[in-house]
C-alpha cells in the first residue's frame, strides 16, 4: 500500500473513532450486544446506563433515550440479519461449485467428487479483521483480563501501612447540653 | 484408621461431584472438529486428554484422532483412538480425509491431535478450504491454539490465520502458563509477547477468545502413569497404574477447577 493511501486510512480510523453514534457502534459491536441483552425482549435501564458511559448520543449528538435505543437496536439487528444473509446467499452452499451450480457426484458418496479445478472463492470465507480502533481497544482490554487473571492462585505481597496520621474516631454527641 | 482413609476418599469425591463435573453446554446440534495446533512441547496433548476426560465425564462423546507422527500419547490414554496406519506423508493426508469423511458422514465429534509443527494440517487447510468447506457441511470448525511466551508462536498463529486459511470463527487463543520457564512469572512472559505481537489483538478482534492454561505440577505423572484426570484428582488410578498421593491429587484437583473457569468463556465450544 502507499505512503499515502496508509495515512487516508489512517485518517478514516480516527475520524470512525471520534464517531458516537449509537446506531455504528451498534453494528460494530453486535454480537456482543446480542450476547449481553439477548435477543427477547431486552430490559433498556442497564444498557442505557452503559451507553451513557461509553459516551454514546443519537444521530443527532443529543442524549439517548430508551425510546431512540430499543428502535435503533431493532433496526440494527434487521440490518445485520439482511447483511448476513445476503452474504450467506452469495456462498457456495455444500456441494455447490458456485451459488446454484452443483456438483455431479457418481455415485451417492458423502464427499463430492471435484471434476474440474475449483473457482476463485466467491466470499470470504471468515468474517474480516475487525481493524477498527475501537474493536482494538476492546481486544486489548480482553487480553489484559487474561494476562491479569494469570497470578490469581500467587500470594499477594503484603499492603503498605499508611503513614498518613488517622482521625480520630468520632465519639456520639453527648446528650447532655453544655450550656446547662 | 481405614475408616478415616475411606471417610476421606468420599468427601473429597462428593466435593469433586460438586465442582468439576462441567455445566452442560447449550443446545447445539452441530459436530465439531477439534483442531489442535501450536509448535512442539506446547501442551497439545495435554490440554486434548482433559477435554476427552471432560466430554465423558460429562457422559459425551469425542473421537480421539492421533496424528502425532512422533509421540502418539492419545492413543496410550484412550482405547477408542484412530491413528494414521503409518507415519509417511501420504499415509496421513488420506487418514485426514478419511476422518473428515467420517465425521461428515457419522456427525460425532472429533479432536484432531497432530504433532508440533506438524505441516500436513495447514496444507490441507489450504488445498481443501477446509474451514469454508465444512463449515458450510454442517461442521463447526474449533481451532486451539497451544501457546508459549515465544514470538515463534505468535507467528505460528498468524501463519494459521492468514496463510492457511484457519481463522476460524471459533478460534482459542490458549496460554499454557507450562511453558513458562522456572523463575519467571506467567503474567510477565506473555505480556511480552501477547501484547507487543498485533496478530493476536487481531485476532481476539475478529472474535477469538485468549484462554489461559495454569500450570499442572504433575503432568509428568499422570502421564507416565496413564492416569484420565478425573480419577487422578480422587486418588484414584486404572488397574496396573500407581495412584497419586494425597498432594498432587490436590494439585489435579485444583487445576481442574481452575481450568472448568478459564475456559468458562469458551464452553460452547468444547466437545
Amino acid at each position: 500500500m502507499p505512503r499515502q493511501d496508509k495515512g487516508i486510512a489512517a485518517a478514516f480510523a480516527r475520524a470512525r473513532a471520534g464517531d458516537r453514534r449509537l446506531a455504528p457502534w451498534m453494528v460494530r459491536h453486535h454480537d456482543e450486544l446480542v450476547r449481553e441483552i439477548g435477543t427477547a425482549r431486552v430490559e433498556w435501564a442497564a444498557p442505557l446506563a452503559a451507553f451513557t458511559d461509553l459516551g454514546l448520543t443519537d444521530e443527532h449528538g443529543q442524549p439517548l433515550t430508551r425510546d431512540t435505543a430499543s428502535r435503533t437496536w431493532r433496526r440494527v439487528r434487521e440490518a445485520v440479519a439482511a447483511a448476513r444473509q445476503a452474504e450467506a446467499a452469495a456462498r457456495p452452499a455444500f456441494g455447490e461449485l458456485v451459488p446454484g451450480v452443483r456438483l455431479v457426484t457418481p455415485a451417492p458418496a458423502p464427499m463430492p467428487v471435484r471434476a474440474a479445478p475449483p473457482p476463485a472463492p466467491v466470499a470470504p470465507a471468515v468474517a474480516p479483521i475487525a481493524g477498527t480502533p475501537a474493536g482494538a481497544e476492546e481486544a486489548t482490554e480482553r487480553i489484559r483480563a487474561v494476562l491479569a487473571g494469570m497470578g490469581a492462585s500467587r500470594v499477594p505481597l503484603p499492603s503498605q501501612p499508611s503513614r498518613q496520621p488517622q482521625p480520630a474516631p468520632r465519639r456520639p454527641a453527648s446528650d447532655r447540653d453544655p450550656t446547662s | 484408621m481405614t475408616k478415616a482413609k475411606t471417610a476421606t476418599r468420599i468427601d473429597t469425591a462428593t466435593r469433586l461431584d460438586e465442582t468439576l463435573i462441567p455445566p452442560q453446554p447449550t443446545v447445539d446440534v452441530r459436530p465439531k472438529l477439534i483442531l489442535l495446533l501450536g509448535r512442539g512441547s506446547r501442551g497439545k496433548t495435554l490440554l486434548a486428554r482433559w477435554l476427552i476426560d471432560r466430554a465423558a465425564n460429562a457422559g459425551r462423546t469425542v473421537v480421539p484422532a492421533d496424528g502425532d507422527r512422533t509421540n502418539r500419547t492419545l492413543a496410550r490414554f484412550f482405547s477408542g483412538a484412530v491413528s494414521p496406519p503409518s507415519a509417511d506423508d501420504a499415509d496421513v493426508r488420506s487418514w485426514v480425509a478419511g476422518l473428515v469423511e467420517a465425521l461428515l458422514a457419522g456427525g460425532h465429534d472429533t479432536l484432531l491431535d497432530l504433532g508440533g509443527g506438524d505441516l500436513i494440517l495447514k496444507g490441507l487447510a489450504r488445498e481443501m478450504d477446509l474451514l469454508a468447506w465444512l463449515t458450510s457441511a454442517g461442521i463447526d470448525v474449533v481451532v486451539v491454539h497451544l501457546l508459549g511466551p515465544s514470538i515463534d508462536d505468535a507467528v505460528y498463529v498468524q501463519d494459521a490465520e492468514a496463510e492457511c486459511q484457519l481463522a476460524s470463527p471459533a478460534t482459542i487463543l490458549v496460554l499454557n502458563e507450562g511453558t513458562v520457564p522456572p523463575g519467571r512469572s506467567a503474567h510477565a512472559a506473555f505480556s511480552e509477547t501477547v501484547q507487543t505481537q498485533p496478530v493476536f489483538a487481531a485476532a481476539v478482534s475478529r472474535g477469538a477468545r485468549l484462554v489461559s492454561m495454569p500450570r499442572l505440577e504433575p503432568a509428568p505423572e499422570l502421564e507416565e502413569g496413564g492416569l484420565p484426570f478425573f480419577l487422578a484428582a480422587q486418588g484414584l488410578a486404572p488397574d496396573g497404574s500407581r495412584p497419586l498421593g494425597p498432594w498432587k491429587a490436590q494439585q489435579v484437583t485444583l487445576w481442574l477447577r481452575r481450568m472448568e473457569a478459564n475456559f468458562a468463556s469458551v464452553a460452547e465450544w468444547l466437545p
